[in-house]
């Protein structure tokens, strides 16, 4: 043995020595190699490919009750619950004397309220939804932080409107008397004639058993129930759009979804119980007028509520009280159950599921989707996953498909600057590190976590050379001097800082973040909504107005490491979700500036829009970025771009983006459209390798340049309760 | 013959016009669509996470805002018998126009590219259906007719009120036998996840795939029509001229091939194709059923969402099916029965 | 060692057929021999199975047999020994053919004359492909007096009585020994029959062909005819030459069939005969046409053997054995 054979057997030792000892967290993006998803239209047929173990997940938030007990049933099955959806009774709330002189007792407040004695929505809860579900007395989610701190207040509403049919049948008896009906054999007459109650029952799900439970209560207590048990779009011209005292109605068995955790369900007094919110005939006859007759106060308290208008806590809490005892002797609608939905997966699976969106509408699920074998995290393989459809609509981050399905394989191949805690709501740091947040004096703001510092000032006045509107015809931002020569105050102001490492993230085509990314993201907020604009498009005009309704400026103060200042009036109880990070994140996903350029020189050519209003408008296609005949329309102008150096909104941008830098990133796209032939680009922990439109399959790539550990979101699964 | 096509061209006309009434519900689904929006906006509206932090007046002018947007998309802002008539105009020029909800598989509106996309997988599994089952039979059934009484036989026709139940519902069952149970075939779709990228692989795969909606379809039709074409070849095979050709020394496969089966083609085919397009109205449901990506299952979500231009487009597309279909036999007949070419020629 | 002048020998015969009532004995132990290039008529009332004869002769089988036996020599070798293939090469209209009753439906329809005529010489062997047999086809048309045209035509095409003389063609196609023609003429107009009678003869005198023409119009045959036979329920009860039997027929049977012809020169009156034939399901053991028979006596309860009674005149009656 020589000197040198030993000198090499001894680094070898040593190399293996440090990559055991790294751990077992080398590995980066996804923890699986492949990701396929297929679609499975009947669930009852899902779950029997469980069963099989032809597919790991079925993502989708089930609710039919045999088919949960025949998963609990299965070995081999797991299940994440949820809590999405909520069912409700909506009253007509005309009358009491319709329009054709039918009679409706639930013009009458006090009927209404007396329907909370009526129904026994625990019967409802177990028998009819099978124990997929819980009695829901207000329309606040039982998971969600709002909730759970005025638990003591839901227990005594709890206790009041208990089932109590005597109690109602006293009430109600009382209200109909009163009204000039009598009770003649049973049945209740009003000027000769019976009283009918037209019953609105959707048939498409429980919603059937439920109509009828209720219409059952109604013809006990002495009604002719007329039963029009109809699918939605049969019902919906009728309680959406007819005028409440032309009698069409008087009850409809009502449904609500939420996929997303909110910490403060305040506003929603005003969305359901009044006529501030929905522009609808039902909800505009619930005026302050109405509302003052059943209990003075109840309408201002609603407001405060909705605009966060108080500055304790404890002011807050009052202010609850009010609107949950108020909205519910006010009773336009009743709320009857909180559903549960599941996602049966393989029992060997782990996933960060949302408490109210389920697996389907989790955030993170890419990020934290595994299987986990006595304990350990698996690496590496293939895991099949099964949604009820795929490839419904056109990919493209501006506004392309904004269906569930289509969100869910675009949610692992992107992500927003933040990461959503899908067991709080709260948020954490993704691409930006930490953030600081100034609330003006007297507003009810808080903070929870380490990363978000708060601080309050009494006034925040907006520096005068932040953005605060955009000039398509100059191609420039107008300046909040320019835009408030009087200068401009705010509410809240939110500071983001970055890591240097930012512009070390690679992309999935191998390009590096760059800030020019974030200057066109900017850009895009504005300038689609402008008629001067080549790619004006009026769909965007109501959200922009809406953003503008707050905004008031933007300010990139370091470019490098990038800090962004944003000044606005909107903000919300919880610190964290205040903070604008303005990471390229479209709102149907990532969208880096070649990609996004691309589609903005083809809508200035009209040759595809990227919203499907304007493309059915001009009779284009919708930009697709993934499949069809945009493709090759993109291509062109890839072609275009990459042999000009071409620079998107050139007066503004030019000055973040080099002509070197421009073709570069140019020629890194063209790459990746040759490699896998489509333009979805991300910086997710899985890249889209293919997505085959007419097969309905979708196959997703573990991306192994992903700038964070695979196991970086884990406390995602690990802190998630038990419901 | 002007005023012949001109009838036909107002036939068309008058048939379409009430194809789009139908699919509109007279114009009702005007005020269902209203309402759907209204709901639709609302819910996206409330389930926005970045609406979170809007006041109340703000979210109602965002609501409100976004429906008249989708209202004008949807062209509610013009009356309904004015769109009828473009309906109309798009169909009769075979343009067939966008389509309103449905997108193509691969996210064109262009609603001859959703056809387009969706034709090929349905001719191939109609198609692969129709010749395994028009051969299949025929064997079979010449078969049988030389063993007329036999247990064979009498078994075969036994199992002809199989074809009362439509070929769906055979596949229902197949799925949950080979698919669940004995687990050697695929579920549903066309090819496996992922799709495979060499063609023969492709193929391959697409034929495992068609296994179970083929076998499915030919068990509602494959007994009913042996049963009656092996009593045709028994009717046929009865006839003075097959006796004299016996006698004449011919081999048994001549004479079936020249006497028996030459004479009863017309008769075979014309069943075959009248079968055939009952199976056609069934394809939907079994589209369905095998998650097949087909015409038929475009046509069923289309009618679903009340699409017009889509229904029309697919109908349109159906009636030159049928017309071409009907033409072929034309010409098969011309082919394979001179009493039909000759005397026509002669006129 | 047969005598080849004898074409055809039958010995005991039998073609039973199984119903659902029982076996119907269609033919039942017939026996007979031909000369070669004499022509014999086989006459009877429908039913008596002198159809079923030729199909028994010539192998032409329905499904549902009950009972099949006897000896036929054909040429010297007995064709009941026969494979069924064999029999289709070596005897199927190579040595005998067929001319069917009502030649209406005896073409394919959907196929060409020309190629239904050819069809033999291609089958067989005797021509080399299609134009050979085609010629050869053409040579025989003219042989029967069809214009060649009609080869190009299909079967709808021709009238009645062409299209019975093609048939007669495709028979005489490939030079059998023997034809059988079941009814040739009985479909046809008179001046066609007439027609058609002279082709026969022609051809008999010219090519020697054995006709055994199966008829129930004796008068028209009887130009043809060089010896006449009579079926009677299953059974051969006369045969004999032609001449004496239309002058003098001996079986009672005979005797009033003949009787019920009319003649051109005579008036006589013409008589029928009463009842009905027995029925072949359970024959009687007697001789079967006793029942009907005027000139009955003891001896006829027992079935009289088919014999000759001098000068090859074969009777089935115990008033001539």
């Amino acid at each position: 043995m020589t000197g040198k054979g030993n000198l090499a057997k001894l680094i070898g030792v040593l190399l293996l020595v440090l990559t055991v000892g790294i751990g077992a967290t080398a590995r980066d993006g996804g923890w699986f190699d492949e990701i396929v998803l297929t679609e499975e239209p009947s669930a009852a047929a899902a779950v029997l490919q469980l069963e099989a173990g032809d597919i790991d997940i079925y993502a989708f938030s089930i609710g039919d009750r045999e088919l949960f007990t025949q998963v609990q049933a299965t070995a081999g099955i797991d299940y994440y619950m949820s809590f999405g959806s909520f069912n409700d009774l909506t009253f007509n709330p005309g009358g009491p004397v319709f329009a054709n002189g039918n009679l409706n007792p639930f013009g009458v407040p006090a009927f209404r309220e007396a329907i909370h004695w009526l129904i026994d929505r625990e019967y409802i809860a177990n028998e009819i939804m099978g124990g997929l579900a819980v009695p829901k007395y207000s329309y606040l989610n039982p998971t969600f932080a709002d909730a759970t701190q005025y638990r003591d207040i839901m227990d005594e509403i709890e206790d009041y409107y208990a089932h109590n049919p005597d109690k109602a049948y006293l009430v109600m008896t009382e209200v109909m008397e009163d009204l000039g009906a009598v009770l003649v054999d049973g049945t209740w007459q009003y000027n000769g004639s019976p009283v009918e109650i037209i019953a609105l029952i959707r048939t498409e799900d429980e919603r059937l058993l439920i109509g009828r439970y209720f219409a059952g209560l109604l013809e006990e207590f002495g009604f002719a129930v007329n039963r029009m048990e109809r699918i939605s779009r049969e019902l919906s011209p009728l309680w959406i759009s007819s005028a409440p005292d032309d009698g069409l109605w008087h009850y409809y068995t009502g449904g609500w979804v939420s996929t997303a955790i909110s910490r403060d369900q305040g506003p929603g007094f005003n969305q359901f119980h009044t006529s501030r919110v929905l522009p609808w005939p039902l909800f505009m006859y619930l005026t302050e007028e109405s509302a003052e007759a059943v209990r003075p106060g109840l309408w201002g308290v609603l407001d405060q509520l909705a605009n966060r208008d108080y500055t304790t806590m404890e002011e807050r809490r009052v202010l609850f009280e009010e609107a949950l005892w108020g909205c519910n002797q006010f009773a336009n609608m009743i709320w009857l159950v909180d559903r549960t939905g599941f996602t049966p997966v393989r029992d060997n699976v782990a996933v960060a599921s949302d408490l109210a969106g389920g697996v389907y509408a989790s955030q993170m699920w890419g990020h934290t989707v595994q299987f986990v074998e006595d304990g350990v995290t698996q690496e590496g393989g293939t895991i099949n996953i099964a949604t009820s459809t795929l490839l419904i609509e056109p990919w493209n981050p501006v506004n392309g498909s904004n269906w569930v399905y289509d969100m869910f394989p675009i949610r692992s191949t992107g992500e927003t600057g933040s990461a959503m805690d899908t067991n709080t709501g709260l948020i954490h740091p993704l691409h930006f590190e930490k953030a600081e947040v100034t609330i003006k004096t007297g507003l009810p703001v808080g903070v929870t976590l380490d990363w978000c510092t708060l601080a309050f000032a009494d006034e925040i006045a907006v520096p005068t050379d932040a953005w605060a509107d955009w000039d398509a015809t100059t191609q420039t931002f107008i300046t909040v001097g320019e835009m408030y020569p009087d200068g401009v105050t705010v509410n809240r102001k939110s500071v983001v800082y970055y890591p240097s490492s930012l512009y070390d993230t690679k992309l999935h085509d191998g390009a590096y973040i760059s800030i020019a990314d974030f200057v066109l993201y900017m850009i895009m907020n504005f300038d689609q909504a402008k008629p001067e604009s080549a790619i004006y498009d009026e769909a965007t005009v109501p959200g922009y107005d809406s953003f503008m309704s707050a905004f008031r400026g933007v300010k990139i103060i370091s470019q490098d490491p990038l800090i962004i200042e944003t000044y606005s009036d909107l903000y919300t109880l919880d610190a964290e979700l205040g903070v604008s990070d303005w990471f390229p994140y479209y709102a149907q996903g990532p969208g880096f500036w070649p990609v996004v350029t691309l589609g903005i020189m083809a809508e200035e050519q009209k040759l595809l829009a990227f919203s499907e209003d304007k493309a059915q408008a001009l009779e284009i296609e919708w930009c697709n970025l993934i499949a069809g005949p945009s493709l090759e329309i993109l291509n062109d102008m890839l072609l275009e771009a990459f042999t000009t150096g071409y620079i998107p909104y050139e007066p503004t941008m030019g000055q973040y983006l080099t002509l070197g830098e421009a073709v570069n990133r140019w020629s890194l796209l063209e790459n990746w459209y040759v490699k896998q032939g489509h333009f979805w680009v991300g910086s997710g922990p899985y890249y889209l390798e293919e997505a085959f439109p007419t097969e309905k399959v979708i196959v997703l790539k573990q991306f192994k340049d992903y700038h964070s550990p695979s196991d970086r979101f884990q406390f995602l699964i690990d802190e998630q309760p038990e419901l | 013959m002007v005023v012949k096509a001109v009838v036909l061209f107002i036939t068309v006309v008058i048939g379409l016009y009430l194809v789009i009434m139908i699919a509109n519900m007279g114009g009702h689904l005007d005020d269902v669509r209203r309402a759907e929006i209204r709901l639709g906006v609302a819910t996206g509206v409330y389930m926005n996470p970045a609406n979170q932090g809007l006041g109340s007046a703000a979210l109602k002018q965002l609501t409100e805002a976004l429906v008249v947007v989708q209202y004008r998309r949807y062209g509610l802002d013009r009356p309904f018998w004015i769109r009828s008539i473009d309906y109309l105009v798009t169909a009769i020029t075979l343009d067939l126009g966008r389509a309103e909800y449905i997108s193509s598989d691969s996210g064109s509106k262009e609603v001859r590219r959703i056809l387009a996309e969706r034709l090929p997988p349905t001719l191939i599994l109609f198609g692969t259906a129709s010749l395994v089952l028009f051969f299949g039979a025929l064997a079979v059934a010449l078969f049988l007719s030389r063993r007329y009484g036999s247990i064979l036989d009498k078994t075969v026709i036994g199992l002809a009120p199989l074809s009362a139940a439509p070929g769906w519902f055979y596949g229902l069952f197949l799925i949950l036998t080979f698919a669940a149970v004995l687990r050697v075939l695929p579920w549903g779709g066309m090819v496996k996840a992922p799709p495979p990228k060499d063609t023969l692989e492709y193929a391959l795969s697409m034929i495992q795939h068609m296994i179970l909606p083929v076998s499915a379809i030919s068990i509602s039709v494959f007994f009913a029509s042996v049963y009656s074409w092996r009593t045709f070849f028994l009717i046929y095979s009865s006839e003075d001229y097959v006796e004299l050709a016996r006698a004449k020394g011919l081999s048994s496969r001549a004479l079936q091939r020249r006497y028996i089966l030459r004479p009863t083609l017309p008769t075979i085919i014309t069943s075959f194709m009248l079968m055939m397009i009952t199976t056609w109205m069934g394809q939907i449901i079994l589209e369905t059923v095998f998650n097949w990506p087909g015409l038929g299952r475009q046509y069923l979500t289309a009618v679903n969402l009340n699409d017009t231009p889509v229904i029309v487009g697919t109908l349109v597309i159906f009636a030159y099916l049928l017309a071409g279909t009907l033409f072929l036999l034309d010409f098969i007949y011309a082919i394979v029965d001179p009493r039909v070419r000759v005397a026509g020629g002669r006129r | 060692m047969e005598n080849l002048d004898k074409v055809l020998r039958v010995e005991d015969l039998k073609l039973h057929f199984r119903t659902q009532r029982g076996p119907v004995q269609a033919v039942d132990g017939v026996s007979f021999e031909l000369e070669r290039g004499l022509a014999t008529v086989v006459v009877g009332e429908s039913g008596c199975g002198k159809s079923t004869l030729s199909r028994a002769i010539l192998r032409l089988l329905p499904r549902n047999i009950h009972a099949y036996s006897g000896k036929v020599w054909l040429n010297g070798i007995d064709i009941m020994t026969l494979g069924d293939e064999q029999f289709r090469r070596k005897v199927r209209w190579v040595q005998m053919s067929l001319v069917p009753q009502a030649a209406m439906n005896s073409l394919n329809p959907v196929l060409k004359v020309g190629d239904q005529v050819a069809e033999p010489f291609l089958v067989h062997g005797k021509a080399a492909n299609k134009k050979d047999a085609y010629d050869q086809a053409r040579e025989v048309f003219r042989l029967v007096g069809v214009s060649t045209d009609f080869l190009e035509r299909y079967p709808f095409e021709l009238s009645g009585g062409m299209r019975q003389r093609a048939v007669l063609a495709m028979a005489l196609a490939i030079n059998p020994d023997i034809v059988f023609l079941d009814e040739p003429t009985s479909a046809l107009d008179v001046l066609t029959q007439t027609n058609i009678m002279n082709v026969l003869k022609g051809i008999k005198r010219d090519l020697g062909v054995t006709f055994v023409l199966i008829t129930h119009d004796i008068a028209t045959s009887s130009e043809l005819a060089d010896r006449a036979a009579v079926m009677y329920a299953g059974q051969l009860v006369e045969l004999s030459d032609a001449g004496h039997f239309f002058r003098e027929p001996l079986h009672p049977y005979s005797q009033k069939l003949m009787a019920s012809v009319p003649t051109l020169r005579e008036d006589k009156e013409l008589e029928f005969i009463p009842g009905q034939p027995p029925s072949l399901l359970d024959p009687p053991r007697t001789c079967r046409f006793a029942e009907r028979c005027s000139l009955r006596f003891g001896k006829c309860d027992e079935e009289p053997p088919f014999k000759d009674v001098g000068g090859d005149r074969w009777v089935k009656c115990w008033l001539h054995v």
